[in-house]
């Protein structure tokens, strides 16, 4: 009878370890770091490593003027080296709707265990970049890469200086230093 | 005694086995976000460019759409009153997003819903008759009405939020939903600074 209990203790033990180590495993998956007040949002512990090529090759010269701004201003950021690579699985390509708000979008594919990201796809949508002017749309590139490092966007609007702000009338075209710290806890080893 | 501890190990297994299998598909399973740049213009903007504005109540989802770039769904809606415009009964609403890569800014919409729609009428998309994307969107349940879309403050409507005990559950659900801190705001207010901005 005594041998049975502690069998069944045992199991009770195992259970409540593995329905931990499941809770565990989804709030590290949930998990946010910073804030709107801190000015940089890092989504569900999204981790990047130093292999941050991408392919834009199918672009045309004004698109890659704009892929071009965002690598240098976030390697003058000293956070993070972009480069270009025909081979790399993230890439960077155009797309058509009219009928939509949507200037751009960036699809992160990432594990849901670890938070590490595997591939990106930033899409610039023509029929609503054309009517937009240049220096905008430097902005809205290097906003999406910012993304393609697992940070989101800010709404509040005492955070319009920082690139990651999520509407259009965004003040900067290059990191600030908020976004510079959110960036780094991204790609941190 | 003894079945009664046999029963209880078996259904510890059970528990078990069942945490292990959800663990594992959750190991297996790669999520997709998807966060977009958007171009967003003020209500005044927006009421002025619509082609119509329509309170209407969300129907079935008819078809999801992965060309052009933007994942897109189109869903049918029954009118239930007509802002600007003129439109027939029931009209097909293109909302960006679907099941599989739905935006993180804007949740897709379930049936049964009300909603207030500032609408463009499709020039790509028009595989269906009468369909409009959406220029602005707002929440409707009983007396309160959520701002949907992300905007700067001088970019939304200019009516004061409403205090919190006046909100609507569904209402509050839904602002909870949304990665920003969104406007809460009387919905019968909404509509007659919608009629007022259409007759400028």
């Amino acid at each position: 009878m005594k041998k049975i209990k502690k069998k069944s203790l045992v199991a009770i033990a195992f259970l409540i370890a593995i329905t931990l180590l499941n809770i565990s495993s989804t709030l590290a998956s949930t998990a946010i770091y910073g804030s709107e007040e801190k000015g940089y949002i890092v989504a569900t512990h999204q981790l990047r490593d130093n292999r941050n090529t991408f392919d834009d090759s199918s672009l045309n010269s004004k698109n890659k003027s704009y892929v071009s701004h965002a690598v240098k201003v976030w390697k003058d950021s000293g956070t993070v080296t972009f480069k270009r690579s025909t081979s790399s699985p993230n890439k960077i390509v155009t797309g058509s709707n009219k009928d939509t708000s949507v200037v751009a979008v960036c699809t992160t594919n990432f594990s849901k265990t670890t938070g590490k990201i595997s591939k990106f796809k930033i899409t610039l949508i023509q029929n609503k970049m054309k009517h937009i002017s240049d220096e905008k749309n430097k902005g809205t590139v290097a906003h999406e890469f910012g993304h393609s490092l697992g940070l989101l966007d800010l709404y509040e609007s005492y955070n319009k200086n920082q690139l990651l702000y999520g509407i259009d009338s965004r003040k900067s075209i290059k990191p600030s230093k908020k976004d510079i710290i959110g960036a780094k806890y991204c790609t941190r080893k | 005694m003894k079945k009664y501890f046999s029963a209880l190990l078996l259904l510890n297994m059970i528990f078990i086995l069942a945490s292990t299998i959800i663990h594992q598909e959750s190991i297996s399973d790669t999520s997709i976000l998807l966060t977009a740049s958007r171009e967003i213009d003020s209500f005044e903007e927006n009421v002025a460019n619509a082609d119509t504005i329509l309170k209407v109540t969300i129907g079935d989802m008819i078809q999801e759409l992965e060309t052009g770039g933007v994942p897109q769904t189109i869903y049918e809606a029954t009118v239930l009153d007509v802002i600007k415009g003129n439109v027939s009964d029931t009209v097909n609403i293109l909302q960006d997003g679907t099941r599989k890569k739905p935006f993180k800014d804007i949740p897709l919409f379930s049936k049964g819903e009300t909603y207030l729609l500032v609408l463009k009428e499709t020039k790509d998309v028009v595989i269906y008759n009468d369909t409009y994307w959406i220029l602005d969107e707002y929440y409707i349940s009983q007396n309160s009405a959520v701002d949907m879309f992300p905007k700067s403050s001088t970019d939304s409507v200019d009516i004061e939020e409403q205090i919190s005990s006046e909100i609507s559950n569904q209402a509050e659900r839904k602002a909870k939903q949304l990665t920003f801190d969104a406007e809460v705001v009387d919905s019968e207010e909404l509509l007659e600074k919608v009629e007022e901005e259409v007759r400028k």
